[in-house]
Order: structure tokens, then C-alpha cells, then sequence
């Protein structure tokens, strides 16, 4: 299947006194139909940018340029206002992670669904409110018609981010990125709304980009992922490949950093990865991660680093990738550290 | 063993206003809490529970509208509150609104002792320069101010702070939940360290289960304002008496492959803490209630260390 979404030599520049900041320096990312590419990250390794070029929301005074950035076929560079407008909501819509500044305190719910309705379709009041009551029993909101009349502070945070996904879904979107979409949630309701994303998908055939920094959120909902860095993808595979056989350092080093029950010892130390992402000043010479990296090499700064195929669809950006320093302790000469 | 933290029967009721009229808001409903000397004890649950409510009782910040708190054997209202301050420290979950961004992170490291009077101001700077090396914080770092530093950086001399004046219990709420996955990690470990280093006691306020299965010797689950299972950490995880436990525990999304979410059948609302339910406090979203459940609270049953309050328990399985 050809991408649906292309994104090739993406970049996000800041303009500032002290020289320009590129916090996403030379992104490629695919993602095609029905699938949900998850990009996972710590904060300020680009994903929220990245995303927000995909809709055009980059604020001033950030550039965007790329090789490609395309949806369906289509160029999303240098698109006017006019055009986005025919895009953002009727084709690719986003759910942000906090509901309650993403709906408007003063309007009720069900202004703002049928307010999204009727500004992109030609369609009734009475036939938008039917919808919306449609949509909100879709996605689980108990006695959806009195819902309508709410305001969003009279909805529990989980009922909020429902309403977000009903009108994500409103204009039936062929691409949804949802940003931390349950990051400021319960554990339990958390469970319940990545569940429901993915029952919609299976209903809807609609292409997810879920942006996280929870490889567990990962794991149970995402198909393929891409694991960013200092504004790089340093790996990207189906989800199951990469989880089972990670095999940038980086990916290695998060995923011994997360305690789960029943696979890390209770109380023993837990993996670390020493030091600090570095600023998106530094020169890209070489690997971004080297500073951190247990496995690093005097070659590893020779030069800029290219996403190398691995197996198909699962490509990683280090000269050192796992099948290459077996038998090196890596990680575990530092087990125990703190600092 | 004894307790250092004992809280009997705690009840904690908030006067506000909604829609106009005046109202009572019972955020604790009897809580029984015992904390022995060199534990760890997690409370879990959802966001209003009362978690950070019972939390503040334990530092003596607020008192319990009924019941009592007692803190090394004495009522916590009855200490003076440097006296309390020397036995029980906070760590809050938010490290760059927990640190006063216009002092350097040595006089913020030192500040128990300064309060208190303790040694001269170049001891006290010694003691702020060690407890900084002690928690993995670099030695330049002494007079930088918060915002030079990262969150796992501030965190850390959030730690170094509430140790400086050797507490002998640490309540911890959601100290690691503002922090990214390879830091959070960091100050894991670091609080497992500190606990041994210092035979600390250590009430750890949470909502994610794994990292509470990773520190916690002991866990009690809170559901609006009452706990409704609590015991040893492996116990419960293994076998879960209470079907809120059960669903917390469903929730926990580990990240190995082919892990799929499971179905939390609990609805999607927990009820108004204004006008809790009759009898049980979980039975509006219990999959096994029944009419007991509405007409009376469900005693504490002892199981595996432990207690619950249900009347339709998960059954204890047979291995």
C-alpha cells in the first residue's frame, strides 16, 4: 500500500537572536490507511511539532520545511488558509491531551459538535444535534441527549475527552492525530478510551497518529511505531519488532527504564539513561545520542547518521545497531546508577 | 515494629459552594491507617479519592474534621511545627512550582536547617553541599537557581531538601508522575536508595500502579474517601479481592509486545462526591452489585495480609 501520510526531511526551525533552534531536524515518517503509527518520545524531541505541521498549526515564527509532507497525494507545503480549512476537520482532525482547554468554557456541548458540523458540511440543525447525539452514544458518553445542553466543566475529564473524540469524528476524518490523547486521564478511563479509539478504527477504517510518551499506551494500541530523539526518528518498525528486539541504544535504554509488574524485579535498581537530551543547537555531526550512549564508538561522530533498513519496515539510526554489540554490557554496567 | 503514622477513623469534610447553595463535601469517610516504622506504603486510586486529602492530614498541614492522627506515637496537632518538620517531610509531584525560583538550590537544600536555626550558615552550606552529592546532584550546581535545571534535577533537590533534616517519614505524593520515563526511573531508584541510606519510612501517594508495585512493600486502595482493599504489594497484585482492585490492576498497560488494553467493565463515571452512594461506595459501577450492596457498607473481611470491604469478593484462587 503507498503512504498515505509522507513526510520526508521534515524540519521545524525557531528564528531567535542567538541563531536559529531546530527542535525536528530531518523527520521521514509513513503512515498508511487504517493503520495508527504511534510517535513516541521525552519531552522536546519534536513529536507535538511534528504533528502540528501535519495540520498546519506550527506557530509563528517556527518554519516548516521538508522534502515531502504530503496527505493522500496531496502537498501540505506552502497550502493558504482556504485550503487547510478544507483539510483540518473534514480530513485530518486532532484531539489534543487536555480537554478541558481544547473546548470552549462557554459554549455547551452540543454548540460546539454541531458548530464543527455545519461549518464543514451542508447539513441542518436539527439533522447536526441528531448526529451529535449519535456520535456521543458512539463514543460511550452515557444519556447523550442531555449532554447536549452541558457545559464542558459539568463533564468529568474522561466524559471531556470522549466529547473531543465524537467531534474528531464528527466530519469523518480519514486521518485523526491525537496528541497525549490520555495522558491527563485515570489509568482506568485511560484503558477505556484507547480501547475505543481502536474499536472506531476497526469500524472506520480511519488512519491514527498517536503521540505519547507512554510505551505502554504503545504496546496496546499501535500497529507500527517510531521512536523520536532530538528531533530525529532513531527507530521505526511494527510495534511487536521493535518492543521484542529494540535495537537503537535508545529504545533499548527506555524500555529498561519502565518498571512492569511480573518482568522487573520489585526493588532492584531500574535502567537508566545517564545525562541529558541536548539542545536543539547543537550540531548534527554525528550521532545525537553519543553523549548517552553505553555502546558509543569513536565512529559514531564521524558524521551524520542514516535511518539504515534493518528488516522490512523496520529501519534504526545507529552504526551499532543490536546484532552488532552483542555480548557488550551496555545498560548493565550501569544498573544502580542515579545520577 | 511500630507504627510511626497512625491515622484512626479520619474524616475530612470540605465546606463549598455549588450552584448557589452551601454544601458539605466529605473528601475522607473514616479512614484506619497504620504505617510501620521502615515501610513503604502506596496509596492508590483515582483522581479525587482522596489521596492528596489524607496526605496532607499525614503532614499535619490540615487537620481530620473527626478522628485522629498520630505522628511517633503523638496527636500531629500537638507538635510545634518545627517539631513536626523534623519527623515528617513532603515531595511533591510538581518540581518547578514545588522550589521558590528565586533562591539558589543551596539555600533551598538547606532551608529545614536555616528555619530551625541549626549550625552556622557555613555549616549548614557543608551540609546543603553533601545532601546535594548524596541525592546525584553535581557540586557547581549549589548556586544555580531552579530554572537553570532540568525537572529530574529539581526533583532531586526536592529530595535533598525534605533529607536535609534527617525526617524519619517521607510522603511522597506522585513524586515521579511530572517526569519523563528515562527520569522518572532516575528518581525511582534514588528514593529506593534514599529509603535504605536513611531507614526512612515512606507514604507514597500514586495513581501508577507500576511504578507503586516497583517500591511499595504495602498497598491500600482508596475509593472516594474510603479504602477498600488493602495489603502486601505481591499479595494483592496477585490475587485482588476488591473488584475496583481488579480493575485498577486490568488498567496497568505493560509495554511488551502483543499486549492488548483490557476491558475495564466499571462504566465511566466515578459517582458525585457530594452525594455518595448508600451502602458500598463502588457499587454504581460494580459489575457484581447487587441489593446488599446498596444497603449496607461491606465489613473488612481479613484475607492474605490484608482486609477488603466486599460483599461479592473476587474468588481467592486456587493455584
Amino acid at each position: 500500500m503507498s503512504a498515505f501520510v509522507d513526510i520526508a526531511g521534515l524540519k521545524v526551525t525557531i528564528p531567535t537572536p542567538q541563531g536559529p533552534l531546530t527542535p525536528v531536524r530531518g523527520l521521514d515518517l509513513q503512515v498508511v490507511k487504517g493503520e495508527t503509527l504511534a510517535i513516541v518520545g521525552e519531552s522536546g524531541c519534536g513529536k507535538s511539532l511534528t504533528a502540528l505541521a501535519l495540520i498546519g498549526l506550527v506557530p509563528p515564527p517556527c518554519r516548516v520545511s521538508a522534502e515531502r509532507l504530503s496527505f493522500d497525494g496531496q502537498s501540505l507545503l506552502g497550502l493558504g488558509a482556504a485550503a487547510w480549512r478544507t483539510l483540518r476537520g473534514p480530513r485530518i482532525a486532532m484531539i489534543f491531551q487536555d480537554p478541558m482547554t481544547s473546548l470552549d468554557p462557554c459554549y455547551t456541548i452540543g454548540s460546539q459538535l454541531v458548530e464543527v458540523m455545519r461549518t464543514h458540511r451542508r447539513i441542518s440543525e436539527t439533522a447536526a444535534r441528531q448526529r451529535a447525539i449519535d456520535l456521543l452514544t458512539r463514543v460511550g458518553v452515557p444519556s447523550p441527549a442531555a449532554r447536549l445542553g452541558q457545559y464542558p466543566h459539568q463533564l468529568s475529564g474522561g466524559l471531556r475527552q470522549r466529547v473531543m473524540i465524537a467531534m474528531a469524528l464528527s466530519c469523518e476524518p480519514d486521518l485523526i492525530i491525537a496528541d497525549e490523547p490520555t495522558t491527563a486521564l485515570d489509568v482506568t478511563t485511560q484503558a477505556q478510551v484507547l480501547g475505543l479509539l481502536a474499536q472506531l478504527q476497526d469500524e472506520t477504517g480511519v488512519a491514527i497518529i498517536l503521540i505519547t510518551h507512554d510505551l505502554g499506551v504503545v504496546a496496546s494500541v499501535a500497529h507500527r511505531m517510531a521512536v523520536m530523539y532530538a528531533g530525529q526518528v532513531v527507530e521505526t518498525g511494527p510495534t511487536a519488532a521493535v518492543l521484542a528486539r529494540p535495537s537503537h541504544p535508545y529504545t533499548e535504554g527506555l524500555l529498561r527504564a519502565i518498571p512492569t509488574p511480573g518482568l522487573t524485579a520489585r526493588g532492584a535498581p531500574l535502567g537508566t539513561i545517564p545525562g541529558i537530551v541536548p539542545p536543539p543547537t547543537a550540531a548534527t555531526d554525528g550521532c545525537l545520542f553519543l553523549a548517552r550512549c553505553p555502546y558509543a564508538r569513536p565512529a559514531c561522530a564521524a558524521g551524520p547518521i542514516p535511518l539504515a533498513p534493518l528488516a522490512p519496515g523496520h529501519a534504526q539510526r545507529c552504526i551499532r545497531p543490536l546484532a552488532e554489540r552483542a555480548g557488550e554490557p551496555g545498560y548493565a554496567a550501569l544498573v544502580g546508577a542515579d545520577g | 515494629m511500630s507504627a510511626i503514622l497512625e491515622v484512626a477513623g479520619a474524616t475530612r469534610d470540605y465546606e463549598i459552594r455549588a450552584g448557589g447553595q452551601s454544601a458539605t463535601l466529605r473528601a475522607l469517610r473514616g479512614i484506619d491507617l497504620a504505617v510501620e516504622a521502615g515501610e513503604v506504603l502506596a496509596i492508590v486510586g483515582e483522581s479525587g479519592c482522596g489521596k492528596t486529602t489524607l496526605s496532607r492530614l499525614c503532614l499535619g498541614i490540615e487537620q481530620p474534621t473527626r478522628g485522629r492522627v498520630a505522628l511517633a506515637g503523638q496527636p500531629i496537632d500537638g507538635y510545634h511545627r518545627l517539631d513536626r518538620a523534623r519527623l515528617v517531610q513532603p515531595i511533591f509531584q510538581d518540581p518547578y512550582s514545588s522550589l521558590n525560583p528565586r533562591q539558589s538550590l543551596g539555600s533551598i537544600v538547606a532551608a529545614p536547617l536555616t528555619v530551625r536555626g541549626d549550625g552556622t550558615r557555613a555549616s549548614r552550606r557543608t551540609r546543603a553541599a553533601e545532601m546535594m552529592a548524596a541525592v546525584g546532584l553535581p557540586p557547581h550546581l549549589i548556586d544555580a537557581y531552579p530554572a537553570q535545571v532540568s525537572g529530574g534535577q529539581r526533583q532531586r533537590v526536592a529530595i535533598a531538601r525534605a533529607l536535609i533534616g534527617e525526617p524519619r517519614l517521607l510522603v511522597c505524593d506522585e513524586p515521579t508522575s511530572a517526569l519523563d520515563v528515562s527520569v522518572q526511573s532516575q528518581i525511582i531508584n534514588l528514593i529506593g536508595r534514599m529509603r535504605r541510606q536513611f531507614d526512612l519510612t515512606v507514604l507514597l501517594i500514586s495513581h501508577n500502579l507500576a511504578v507503586v508495585h516497583h517500591l511499595a512493600d504495602r498497598v491500600a486502595v482508596m475509593y472516594l474517601g474510603l479504602i477498600v482493599e488493602s495489603g502486601p504489594t505481591e499479595a494483592l497484585y496477585a490475587r485482588p479481592r476488591h473488584p475496583y482492585t481488579r480493575a485498577l490492576l486490568d488498567a496497568i498497560l505493560p509495554p511488551i509486545p502483543g499486549a492488548r488494553p483490557r476491558r475495564i467493565d466499571i462504566g465511566t463515571e466515578p459517582p458525585n462526591p457530594l452525594e455518595p452512594p448508600s451502602g458500598c461506595p463502588f457499587r454504581l459501577r460494580c459489575p457484581q452489585a447487587s441489593e446488599i450492596c446498596a444497603a449496607a457498607m461491606p465489613v473488612a473481611t481479613e484475607t492474605d495480609g490484608g482486609f477488603y470491604h466486599c460483599h461479592h469478593p473476587l474468588p481467592f484462587p486456587v493455584a
